[in-house]
C-alpha cells in the first residue's frame, strides 16, 4: 500500500509533530508499505492568511497514493476517498483559545467568520474521514465539545526506545523541548531560586526564537544561578538528548495545557525517571501522577521549588516514582506496530 | 467560428445598427453570425435593421438553445435600456459571453430588471455599493434626479460586467469599474458606426445662416437650453442660426425649450424622433452638430462618432469619452464655463467656413480610420481567444468561492487581499 503522511510545514520549525510524522513513515515502511511524508507550509500570522491556506490545500489532489494518514490543520483538509486523521492539532485559537480569548484571531465579526470558517472546513474534513484518532484524551473531548465527532485516543509512541534504557541517576533535574513562553522554562528558573542549594537544573533543547534564548539566559544571571542552571539551548542531536534524559535524577515539563502526553514526558517515563509538572499542563497528566509517578503541583515558584527540592531531599522515593512512571508507560501498551496498524486499517 | 450575438435589431437603436455593420465585418471575415434579437417582447414585431442573417426572438428558447449549443462564441451587445436588452439580461446566467458595453451607466437597465426581482436587486446592489445604495436606489422621483444621485455611486457597471466572461467597452474613462467586476479580459476597442449613403456638403449653407443640430433623445444631459442660451446671448447668433433638435422629446420638454427659445429669440426647429432618411438629410443639412452631454454616461456616442464621419465640424463636451477625441478633431466645450465657451465656439465657426470645412474634414478623416468595423471584429474574436484562456482560472476560482461559501466565508473573506493575494494566480485573470 502507498501511504502519504500529510502533516504541516513552518519552514526551519522541528518539534515532536515533525519527529512523529518521520517516524510514522519509517514504521509503515517497517510494517512492508511504501510511505512518504508530504509537508504543506502553514503561516498563522496574520490570520486573515489562513483561509487562502485552507483553500490551497483543498485544491490539491493526491495521485498514486492508496491512504492518507494526515495529522495537522490545515494540512487535514487535503482530499482523498481513503483518508485517516490522527488529530494532533486542531487550530486551537478558534475553538479553547477562542473561549478564552487567548486568540489570533480578531476581535468582532471579522474573527467570528474566520472562526466559523475553520469550524465548518475541520467538520467537512471529520465527516469524510474513513477513521478519527486523537493523539490524547485532551485532544478527543476538545474535538466532541466543539464539533460533535467522537474519536479513538491513539497514544503516539516513543520514537526510538532503545536509546532511553539503562540509564543511572544524576544530579540535575532536567527540562528538554522547545524552549518558547507556552513551555514555561523560565517558572523553573524562578523556582530554583528558592529551591535548596544541592538542586541543580539542566535545561537543554531549541529556542523558539532568539528572544527566547536571551530571556532565559538574562533569568539566569539575574537570579546569579549559573552554578546550578545549566542552559544548552539548541537543537540537540538526539543521543545527546537521550544521554541528558537518562542521566537525571528526574524530568520535569510544565507546558501550558498540552494536549498530548508529550514526548519529554513519554521518553522520561520510559527511562524510569520521576516526572515534575504542573496542574494545568493538560495531557501531561496522563503519566505524571501526585506522588506516584512525580510531583503535580501548581503553576507557582515556591511549590515547584519544594517539588524540586524534594527530588534530592529523598532519592528512594524519587528512585520509585521513576519506576513507577515507567511501570505506568508500558502498561500503556504503546508501540508502532499495533500503532501504524491501527491507522491503516 | 459560429458566433450568437444578442442584439436589439429594431431601427430605432443605434446599439442594433453598430451590430448590423459588425454583423457584415464578422461574416466577411468567413464567421457565421446568428442574431438574437434581444428586444422586450412588445417591440419583437417591430422592423429591424437588415442584418444578412438568421434572425431568432430571444423569446424562442428551444431555438437559442440549439443555436449556443453549435455556438463557438457568444456575444452580448448591453446598453442602458431595458426595453431594449431584455433578452440578454434573460440569457446571459444560462449563456454567459462577451459584453460589448456601450454604457458605464446601466441604472435604467438594471431598474427595468429589478420591476419583478426587488429583493434580489437590493441584494446586488447591497454587495456591489453598500446598504446605503439599496436603500435609496429607488426612491428617486425622476430620471434625471435618479441619474445625479446615482451615476457616480451606483452606475451599476459592476453589476452586468460581472456576468460576462469578457467585456469590450468603447472608451476608457469607466474602465475601472470594468476591471474590478469583469472575472476575464477586458479591451477597449473604438466602437463601429458608418455614415449611410449621403454626399456630404461641407459648405452647405447658401446663404450665410448656420445650421446647428444636436440629435438623440432630448435629455437634460444633452444640454439643449444651455445651446439656446449661448445663442441667444448673441446678437449676431441670434439673427443668423437655426437651431435644430431630432430625436424623441417630450410635450413637456417641447413646451420648456419653445418658452426659453422664443424669450431668448433663437430660432428652434423641433423635429422629433424621425425616419432615418430624414436624420442623414437633417445630417447633411447642418452646419455645425453639437453633441454634449453632462453627465456623461456613454463609453461612446454614436451620434458624434455619425457626425464625424458626415465630415461636419462637431462640438463636444470636454469630458471622458468626448476628451479622448483628439483636440484637433472637434471643440470641446469646458463644462464649467459651458454657455460661454459655447457661443464663442458658435460665433468663431460662424464667421470662418474655412474653419468648418478644415475641422470637418479632419474630423472624418480621423473618425474613418478609427471606427472600423473590421477592425472591431477582429478585437472581438481575439477576445473570445481570451476570454477562453481565461475560462480555466475562473473556473478554479469559483470552485475555491463555493469552498470558501459552502465554510461559511463571505465573497469579502474571499476578493480580500489576504485572501486573493496569496491565491495569486489571479492575479492574471486580466491578461490585458
Amino acid at each position: 500500500m502507498k501511504v502519504l503522511i500529510v502533516n504541516n510545514m513552518a519552514p526551519f520549525v522541528w518539534g515532536g509533530a515533525e519527529e512523529l510524522a518521520v517516524n510514522l513513515e519509517k514504521n509503515i515502511i517497517a510494517a512492508g508499505h511504501q510511505a512518504e511524508v508530504l509537508r504543506l507550509p502553514f503561516q498563522w500570522e496574520p490570520a486573515a492568511r489562513i483561509p487562502s491556506q485552507m483553500l490551497m490545500v483543498r485544491a490539491m489532489e493526491l495521485i498514486n497514493v492508496d491512504h492518507v494518514v494526515a495529522l495537522k490543520f490545515p494540512a487535514y483538509l487535503i482530499r482523498h476517498p481513503k483518508k485517516t486523521l490522527w488529530l494532533l492539532h486542531q487550530y486551537r485559537q478558534a475553538y479553547d483559545l477562542f473561549d478564552s480569548a487567548h486568540t489570533n484571531l480578531p476581535f468582532g465579526a471579522e474573527g467570528e467568520q474566520l472562526r466559523n470558517v475553520i469550524r465548518n472546513a475541520d467538520n467537512e474534513s471529520l465527516r469524510e474521514s474513513r477513521h478519527v484518532f486523537t493523539n490524547s484524551e485532551v485532544t478527543r473531548q476538545r474535538l466532541v465539545k466543539y464539533n460533535g465527532f467522537d474519536a479513538e485516543v491513539l497514544l503516539p509512541p516513543v520514537n526510538d526506545p532503545a536509546l532511553f534504557a539503562g540509564g543511572q541517576m544524576g544530579d540535575y533535574i532536567f527540562a528538554g523541548g522547545r524552549i518558547n513562553n507556552m513551555k514555561r522554562q523560565a517558572l523553573l528558573v524562578e523556582a530554583m531560586r528558592h529551591a535548596g542549594p544541592n538542586t541543580r537544573l539542566l535545561i537543554a533543547g531549541p529556542p523558539d526564537s532568539p528572544g527566547d534564548a536571551a530571556e532565559l539566559q538574562a533569568a539566569v544571571e539575574r537570579a546569579d544561578l549559573g552554578d546550578r542552571v545549566r542552559l544548552d539551548l539548541r537543537f540537540l542531536p538526539r543521543e545527546t538528548y537521550a544521554e541528558y534524559v537518562r542521566g537525571a535524577a528526574a524530568v520535569a515539563y510544565l507546558p501550558f495545557d498540552e494536549d498530548s502526553l508529550g514526548y519529554v514526558t513519554m521518553e522520561a517515563a520510559l527511562a524510569g525517571k520521576a516526572l515534575i509538572t504542573t496542574s494545568d499542563s493538560g495531557g501531561i497528566l496522563g503519566l505524571v501522577k501526585q506522588h506516584e509517578t512525580g510531583w503535580v503541583v501548581e503553576p507557582d515558584a515556591k511549590a515547584l521549588a519544594d517539588a524540586m527540592s524534594a527530588v534530592f531531599a529523598q532519592p528512594r522515593k524519587t528512585a520509585d516514582y521513576g519506576q513507577a512512571a515507567r511501570a505506568l508507560w508500558l502498561h500503556l501498551g504503546i508501540n508502532w506496530p499495533a500503532t501504524v496498524e491501527r491507522l491503516l486499517r | 467560428m459560429k458566433i450568437v450575438m444578442f442584439t436589439p435589431a429594431v431601427q430605432v437603436s443605434a446599439i442594433g445598427r453598430m451590430a448590423c455593420l459588425l454583423t457584415a465585418a464578422l461574416q466577411a471575415a468567413g464567421h457565421t453570425i446568428s442574431i438574437v434579437r434581444a428586444e422586450t417582447e412588445q417591440m419583437l414585431h417591430e422592423t429591424t435593421h437588415d442584418f444578412g442573417a438568421e434572425l431568432v426572438a430571444w423569446t424562442e428558447v428551444a431555438r437559442v438553445r440549439g443555436l449556443l449549443a453549435a455556438a463557438d462564441l457568444v456575444v452580448h451587445q448591453i446598453g442602458d435600456n431595458y426595453q431594449l436588452h431584455q433578452g440578454c439580461l434573460e440569457w446571459l446566467n444560462e449563456a454567459p459571453g462577451i459584453i460589448c458595453l456601450h454604457d458605464y451607466f446601466v441604472g435604467h437597465l438594471f431598474c427595468g430588471w429589478a420591476q419583478h426581482r426587488r429583493e434580489e436587486a437590493c441584494t446586488i446592489l447591497e454587495k456591489w455599493y453598500g446598504p446605503n445604495a439599496a436603500a435609496s436606489f429607488f426612491q428617486h422621483p425622476d430620471s434625471e434626479s435618479f441619474i445625479e444621485e446615482t451615476h457616480r455611486s451606483a452606475p451599476m457597471t459592476e453589476w452586468i460586467c460581472a456576468m460576462g466572461s469578457a467585456v469590450i467597452t468603447h472608451s476608457s474613462w469607466g474602465i475601472a469599474r470594468v476591471m474590478d467586476a469583469c472575472p476575464g479580459p477586458v479591451r477597449v476597442v473604438a466602437l463601429p458606426y458608418s455614415a449611410p449613403a449621403a454626399p456630404v456638403r461641407h459648405a452647405a449653407s447658401r446663404d450665410d445662416m448656420l445650421r446647428v443640430l444636436t440629435v438623440g433623445h432630448v435629455n437634460p444631459n444633452k444640454r439643449v437650453a444651455s445651446v439656446i442660451r449661448a445663442i441667444g446671448g448673441s446678437e449676431t447668433l441670434r439673427a443668423m442660426t437655426v437651431y435644430r433638435l431630432v430625436g424623441a422629446i417630450a410635450p413637456a420638454v417641447v413646451v420648456a425649450l419653445s418658452t426659453l427659445a422664443r424669450n431668448s429669440q433663437v430660432n428652434l426647429l423641433i423635429s422629433d424622433q424621425v425616419e432615418a432618411p430624414t436624420l442623414i438629410r437633417a445630417l447633411d443639412e447642418a452646419d455645425v452638430v453639437i453633441c454634449l452631454r453632462l453627465p456623461s454616461l456613454e463609453a461612446a456616442s454614436a451620434s458624434a462618432i455619425e457626425a464625424l464621419l458626415y465630415g461636419k465640424p462637431v462640438i463636444v463636451t470636454d469630458t471622458n469619452f468626448y476628451s479622448e477625441i483628439p483636440d484637433d478633431c472637434v471643440i470641446k466645450i469646458n463644462p464649467e464655463d459651458e454657455v460661454g465657451a459655447l457661443q464663442r465656439a458658435l460665433a468663431q465657426l460662424h464667421a470662418d467656413p474655412v474653419l468648418r470645412a478644415t475641422l470637418g474634414e479632419r474630423g472624418q478623416r480621423w473618425a474613418q480610420a478609427t471606427f472600423s468595423a473590421d477592425k472591431y471584429a477582429a478585437q472581438l474574436v481575439a477576445v473570445g481567444a481570451d476570454a477562453a484562456r481565461a475560462r480555466p482560472v475562473q473556473q478554479a476560482m469559483n470552485a475555491l468561492a463555493r469552498t470558501l461559501g459552502s465554510w461559511g466565508g463571505s465573497s469579502d473573506m474571499l476578493g480580500g487581499a489576504h485572501t486573493l493575494g496569496p491565491l495569486a494566480l489571479f492575479n492574471n485573470s486580466n491578461p490585458d
